[in-house]
């Protein structure tokens, strides 16, 4: 077959191809060669400063075995699984109640409440803490005058509670990703399935459980592997409200590869960490797909 | 030089946010995309000259006679292995701030300034006992300061040795134990939960305070942050004093520089020499200083409305007393690291300052390695 003879044959797929270059060239400049530079990096010594900058040396997987007795870098691992899936149960469990709240036929004013409810999303991370700040204070802040009006003993949200007042930060701001995904998912059911199960006399919680859920499975799981992906290379809110501390409680992996990266100008161990993020993530991700069964 | 021969340059200005400057200019130079002349603080200066990433001004400077009118202390953080690569613009040490109306109600003297630090402590704890619902005092903005209030050092420069073990750090841990224990002139909570010293010293819930001299305008000036309206009438400052034991100074204070830098890759090196000295002239480091509070870092720059503020006028005398931050790499870490034991271990937990001592030994060595620390 001549090339003009295939061009023609195949030309619409050709064309159709054509609008994915553009997507492809920006995915291979922004994403995939900054990938295989920090892989290469992972494994030499290279610095941001000094010496190394220019004449970084190739040291194989030293950094990662320096990694394994790094109990910075294992109390990071911890911090990072806490925070992921305290952040996990919260912004899922809001983001569904605000899907079941915008899909009820029950309630009114949903399209305003539904605008508020996505406040906190479309805010800019960075300005979230500034707010939050106010609002944690020991002395001066709203949530422990809410605690001192109902009797409760206000709170050292900053320090004791620094992970706490982090994943309660991020739940705020996140939970309407669950939302908008499930809303969606929930208003697609069609309605004829609630029809029968009200001819049958099933209960509200019996509805919910035996149609709402199952014919949402994949929304759920879609819902929970971006919550998730989400919140493991977090990055913002630690950095700008508790700067990893006090004593490395919420040093955030991301925030330790920051750290090593751009703080100590360690490039090569922030690549390192960075790599072992994007293991985790891929690995987790994986598991998440399979357990759906999808 | 250029404008003599009447050609124009034209200048392009990046600026770029306080928060997070020096990760950007350092990775800026890292990918060869920094400006010709940049703005950078001193402890950047040995990473990036070890890189070659910094033109050396030594031969500039040499033919310009400007340059003996710089302060030491500017030109001592702005060099590196005896050679110039900074041109100082604004430098900022560390003073104590009292407030004058605490001070009277609790009977205390004013002006006040302290000889040694028992005085400190002691009017501190008049001031507890006086003016029960203040904060009688915070410090010390930079944690290695009482280090040097001892006499200490933190680095030794003639082996390049960070110091982790002396009578000076055990000293320093000692005046923070008195600070949150054995005084309690500071509340641990003001410390663990990141109060804000400068905003209750605005409030006059805070008695004494150990901050930059920037704070003066840049904080509690007309239309700042936490403006103090009456400032000249409540605002007292004065001399950080030694702890009083042998070996310590009389008056001490420590102090950074940000410079003006040039690009070892530039491509017109004379030009932007003509360009720090055109920002290096006296009128516009006098400026600067008036309008941000930071001290000028050239004994000529005293002038226009710099000269005429009493509190600039006096600040730049607490450069006499000061001592450059070490100008080494391993500074971050090191600080950090001390901070960490501070804040972790002596204020959190309570640890005594021997405990204090030993933990910062073992944790400098984790930190820096070996071979980079050393006992005096």
């Amino acid at each position: 077959m001549s090339l003009l003879r295939y061009l023609k044959r195949y030309s619409s797929e050709i064309i159709l191809a054509s609008f994915l270059v553009p997507a492809l060239v920006l995915l291979l400049i922004f994403q995939l060669i900054p990938t295989i530079w920090t892989i290469w990096f992972s494994f030499t010594d290279m610095a941001l400063i000094g010496k190394k900058l220019i004449h970084p040396s190739f040291i194989g997987l030293k950094n990662y075995v320096d990694m394994l007795n790094d109990s910075i870098f294992w109390q990071s691992m911890k911090v990072t699984f806490e925070y992921c899936l305290a952040s996990l149960v919260l912004r899922f469990i809001l983001g569904l109640l605000a899907a079941l709240y915008l899909t009820s036929k029950m309630f009114r004013g949903k399209t305003i409440l539904a605008a508020i409810f996505l406040l906190p999303y479309i805010i800019p991370g960075a300005i979230h803490p500034y707010v939050w700040i106010s609002m944690l204070d020991t002395r001066y802040g709203t949530l422990n005058r809410i605690l001192l009006f109902f009797g409760l003993t206000p709170q050292s949200w900053v320090y004791k509670r620094a992970m706490e007042s982090v994943v309660m930060i991020n739940s705020w701001a996140g939970y309407a990703l669950a939302m908008l995904i499930l809303s969606s998912a929930i208003t697609s059911i069609p309605k004829e399935f609630y029809e029968v199960a009200d001819i049958y006399g099933a209960s509200r919680w019996q509805k919910f459980s035996k149609i709402t859920l199952p014919l949402i499975k994949y929304p759920v799981i879609l819902s929970l592997v971006l919550i998730f992906k989400e919140d493991i290379d977090d990055f913002t809110y630690v950095y700008m409200f508790t700067e990893g501390g006090p004593h490395y409680r919420t040093e955030l992996l991301s925030l330790y590869a920051y750290h090593k990266a751009f703080a100590y100008f360690e490039l090569g161990y922030g690549c390192a960490v960075g790599v072992i993020i994007a293991i985790i993530v891929f690995v987790l991700t994986l598991a998440q797909l399979k357990l759906g069964g999808v | 030089m250029y404008r003599e021969k009447g050609l124009i340059v034209r200048v392009k200005i990046i600026t770029a946010p306080h928060k997070g400057y020096r990760e950007r200019v350092v990775t800026d130079f890292a990918a060869g995309a920094a400006g010709d002349v940049v703005w950078l603080g001193e402890s950047e200066i040995p990473g990036l000259v070890e890189a070659g990433m910094l033109l050396d001004l030594t031969p500039y400077v040499e033919k310009w006679e400007d340059w003996g009118k710089f302060y030491e202390v500017g030109k001592k953080l702005g060099s590196y292995k005896g050679k110039v690569y900074a041109i100082p613009f604004e430098t900022a040490p560390l003073v104590i701030y009292y407030r004058k109306d605490i001070f009277k109600q609790a009977g205390l003297p004013v002006p006040w300034q302290p000889a040694t630090w028992d005085d400190v402590v002691r009017a501190a704890l008049t001031i507890k006992e006086k003016v029960p619902d203040v904060i009688p005092f915070r410090g010390f903005y930079d944690v290695c300061l009482p280090i040097y209030m001892a006499g200490g050092k933190t680095y030794d420069p003639t082996d390049g040795k960070w110091i982790d073990k002396s009578d000076a750090i055990l000293s320093a841990f000692k005046v923070y134990y008195d600070v949150f224990y054995s005084y309690g002139i500071t509340p641990k909570e003001a410390e663990l939960e990141k109060w804000d010293n400068r905003k209750l010293f605005q409030e006059g819930k805070l008695a004494i305070l150990i901050d930059g001299v920037w704070c003066y305008i840049e904080k509690w000036g007309p239309g700042m942050t936490y403006e103090i309206e009456n400032r000249e009438d409540v605002v007292g400052y004065s001399y950080i004093p030694g702890l009083g034991t042998p070996g310590a100074p009389n008056y001490i204070s420590v102090t950074g520089t940000y410079n003006w830098v040039i690009n070892a890759k530039t491509k017109y090196p004379e030009l932007a020499w003509e360009l720090v000295k055109e920002l290096s002239k006296p009128e516009i480091i006098a400026q600067w200083g008036y309008e941000t509070s930071h001290i000028v870092t050239r004994s000529d720059a005293v002038l226009g409305e710099y000269a005429k503020e009493p509190f600039l006028k006096w600040a730049t005398t607490v450069l006499e007393h000061s001592i450059p931050k070490p100008i080494a790499s391993g500074y971050k870490k090191y600080v950090n690291t001390f901070k960490r034991v501070i804040i972790d271990y002596l204020v959190a937990e309570g640890k005594s300052p021997e405990e204090c001592l030993s933990i910062f030994v073992n944790e400098a060595i984790k930190e820096l390695g070996s071979d980079a620390v050393k006992e005096v």
